[in-house]
């Protein structure tokens, strides 16, 4: 099986925590490996998070990985949806 | 047996209604301070709304209170602090019951704007509130404002600025509220997205286009973005489906002047057609400096809902048990006395004739006092007026970074139910502008020596036959070279005339003077203030400016306290009967002793004191037929209207009585210079003079006249 790394979103996908949230992605994308995004606690998102996210997941693409996720939660799809950045973020 | 609900229903809205203004009441006492007995009068009132609409089965209005008691229940037991945010929230809530309760009434369809703001509430009791929905519930209650229209899509372009983000203004949650108007279609533009290496997670790179298929009109898309207006490019415009429409769809600017002219509404209520709306952003660095702008916008949508409100609830008026038992008494006297005269008439000889005489005197009595006390059932403490004004004060000068102490006086005073609900937005409004251009910021306040809280001072007094409203505030006060110097730009007086003090100040009031430039130049009183004197007038009432530089400014209304019933004075002319509101007569005099000039061809004046006052004929006016009589015969009137006077020839005066006043328009037509019509003793129909509308009518005909004569 492939390896992958897995980023914990958190409850909160906001701009209260991009900051941190960035940090770490950029932890993430040092390994140079397929990223799962664990997003079922989301209860919270917002643009800003939504924004780094998507920035994150051209990063790891322009790599040549692929960003998953795991068990997006409803905030996060709904959150997403009324952005427009469902397709985007491979939310569909 | 089934019970027919729907005919307390009526009942039960005034009393939600007031149970809402207890609530708001109470709410601003308790910021004030907490106290368990604010918070128990909130409780029940919540309580009483929210029994009477389950047993009404207006579910979501109890729903809603269910929620809402339960927040209160926490207060009340203190496991909940009263903090601001929660008063802020409760009184949004009762902004958003309101709009419930009034959409209930008149039988529309309550939406789903209420909706978030019990989601809301059920997070709050969860302790999982986040911070900005705060906003989202502002705005979700207005969404109760619009209007169905029968419109194709909006489109919207959102291009909001890079510092969004941080000023906590959140597009998610703009979005989710125009969603609750309609199918909305979101297209997010992310070209401007950086690299992940150079992104700032703080900012904000995206910019949208959104396509909302919505009948809402267009200000309350406006209201959404609301907080975001100068920090943002936004186009709003109907999607284009038929020339029509095209040709409607003309950008227009979104400025500062625009925003003034849509909080004049709150007395003119003029409806604007749709249009497109384009906003531009301030300059970037100023976001703080802003803010009052936006946020004064945001005091006119409390209006449009109490307007409702005002309109569905004067179909009824509650009155005091004790009123209603005084009518009765005295109906029980009227009954005595007139079967005490019948008696009297059925074996009247000439011994009982002074008998006669006080039965007809006491009959006289009884009437008068039943008439003043079927009046006084009309008659409301203004306090329903003023207790509307805490609320916005608190708002608009938390809004604007001022300290203002208001203080209310004399709210028990009575007047006319009709006469209050016209003065409410001419009232809101002067409050409204003392606010925003009167009172100072407390920095000017302090580098002026004065005490860093303004205070304004509504007070209400009966004086004569008059309500006088005073608005007092001890802000900058007006100065009148400025006025003046504004008045000769706008071309509303010739350069070098000599007019006293406070009519230059009344010059504020002038239609001509009333634009958003005078406003920004003079710092204020300029806005709406035409809008203002002319409601006043309207009613019969008249409003003077006294105004001290740098000490503050009174504004004082005289209104009459009722619209139905004047004093008038009766006088003849030739061989009719007018009547003339004794308010407005100064004097009368013999015209044989009157110092008579003529001035202008033919035009008469009369020199009262130190003034020329012109006369004007009523028999020539109202082209009355009569037979020539002696020039030194009859009267002059010296009568007076808004400042300005004219004299009234008259054959003679008659009695003064109270006359009731009939609309002419309403079974004539209206008639310039007569303000209605009553019905004398005897059955003839005789005519309301109106001074101001006389002094007008004459002056056009002389104007007529001198054309004529040319």
């Amino acid at each position: 099986m492939a390896k992958k790394t897995s980023v914990s979103l958190g409850a909160a996908l906001d701009i209260m925590n991009a900051s941190s949230l960035k940090t770490r992605l950029e932890t993430a994308l040092a390994k140079d490996l397929p990223v799962v995004l664990v997003s079922d606690k989301i209860e919270r998102a917002d643009s800003a998070g939504l924004q780094l996210i998507y920035a994150f997941i051209k990063k790891v693409e322009q790599r040549g990985h692929t960003v998953s996720w795991q068990k997006p939660s409803d905030t996060l799809k709904q959150s997403s949806e009324i952005l427009g950045l469902s397709k985007q973020l491979y939310l569909v | 047996m089934e019970i027919d609900l729907s005919q307390f229903h009526q009942v039960f809205f005034e009393e939600s209604f007031e149970g809402l203004d207890t609530m708001e009441q109470e709410l601003l006492h308790l910021e004030a301070g907490s106290d368990l007995e604010n918070i128990n009068t909130i409780f029940r009132a919540a309580h009483s709304i929210k029994g009477g609409s389950a047993t009404f089965s207006f579910k979501e209005i109890a729903d809603f209170t269910h929620v809402l008691e339960t927040l209160l229940d926490e207060m009340r037991e203190g496991s909940r602090p009263v903090t601001r945010e929660v008063v802020d929230l409760l009184l949004k809530s009762v902004d958003c019951l309101r709009g419930m309760l009034t959409r209930t009434q008149k039988e529309e369809d309550m939406g789903d704007s209420h909706i978030e703001l019990i989601n809301y509430f059920n997070e709050l009791l969860s302790g999982e509130a986040p911070q900005e929905k705060d906003d989202a519930v502002e705005q979700e209650v207005n969404l109760s404002l619009s209007e169905p229209q029968d419109q194709s899509p909006w489109t919207i372009k959102f291009v909001p600025e890079s510092y969004i983000l941080e000023t906590g203004n959140e597009p998610l949650r703009m979005f989710r509220e125009l969603k609750a108007f309609g199918a909305l279609d979101v297209k997010a533009n992310l070209e401007k997205v950086p690299d992940f290496d150079e992104l700032k997670a703080e900012e904000c790179y995206m910019s949208w286009d959104l396509s909302l298929d919505s009948e809402i009109e267009i200000e309350a898309i406006k209201e959404v973005f609301e907080w975001v207006e100068d920090d943002c490019v936004l186009e709003i415009a109907r999607q284009e489906k038929t020339e029509t429409q095209a040709e409607q769809n003309t950008q227009e600017e979104l400025t500062a002047e625009a925003f003034d002219t849509d909080s004049e509404a709150v007395v003119e209520k003029t409806k604007k057609a749709d249009k497109p709306v384009k906003s531009q952003p301030a300059e970037q660095d100023k976001p703080a400096s802003s803010q009052p702008q936006q946020k004064l916008v945001s005091v006119k949508k409390d209006v449009p809902p109490k307007t409702e409100k005002k309109t569905a609830a004067s179909a009824s008026i509650r009155v005091g048990i004790d009123k209603v038992d005084t009518l009765i008494d005295l109906v029980g006297e009227l009954v005595i006395t007139q079967s005490m005269l019948g008696e009297l008439g059925e074996n009247f000889d000439m011994s009982k004739l002074n008998q006669l005489i006080s039965g007809l005197s006491e009959l006289e009595q009884n009437t008068r006092e039943l008439q003043e006390s079927v009046m006084r059932i009309r008659m409301l403490p203004i306090g329903f007026v003023f207790n509307r004004l805490p609320r916005m004060v608190r708002d608009l000068s938390s809004q604007l970074g001022k300290k203002v102490n208001l203080e209310i006086k004399g709210e028990s005073t009575e007047l006319d139910k009709t006469v209050m609900e016209q003065i409410g937005d001419p009232l809101t409004h002067l409050v409204r502008n003392a606010l925003d251009h009167g009172i100072e910021s407390v920095e000017k306040r302090v580098e002026q020596g004065k005490d860093e809280e303004g205070t304004l001072i509504l007070n209400a007094f009966h004086q004569g036959g008059n309500i006088v409203i005073e608005v007092v505030d001890d802000g900058g006060g007006i100065d009148p070279d400025i006025i003046y110097e504004k008045a000769v730009d706008k071309g509303l007086i010739q350069p070098g005339t000599d007019i006293p003090r406070d009519h230059i100040l009344s010059l504020i009031m002038e239609p001509g003077f009333s634009t958003a430039e005078i406003v920004s130049d003079v710092s204020g009183r300029g806005v709406g203030m035409d809008v203002v004197k002319r409601n006043i007038n309207n009613l019969g009432g008249s409003v003077e400016i006294h105004s001290e530089l740098g000490q503050g400014t009174t504004f004082t209304i005289r209104l009459p306290l009722t619209l139905a019933i004047l004093d008038g004075q009766l006088i003849k002319v030739a061989n009719e009967v007018f009547v003339l509101p004794l308010v407005s007569i100064i004097e009368s005099v013999p015209l044989t002793m009157a110092e008579i000039s003529t001035i202008a061809g033919d035009m008469k004046v009369y020199k009262l004191h130190d003034e020329y006052v012109p006369i004007i004929d009523l028999k020539d006016e109202f082209e009355i037929k009569h037979e020539l009589t002696n020039v030194s015969d009859g009267l002059l009137a010296i009568v007076e209207g808004e400042n300005r006077r004219i004299a009234l020839r008259i054959d003679e005066l008659l009695g003064q009585q109270q006359v009731v006043i009939k609309s002419l328009e309403s079974h004539y037509k209206s008639i310039q210079g007569v303000s209605g019509a009553t019905i004398l003793g005897d059955g003839r129909v005789s005519l309301i003079l109106d001074i101001v509308g006389l002094a007008k009518r004459a002056s056009e005909r002389a104007s007529r006249k001198r054309e004529r004569v040319a």
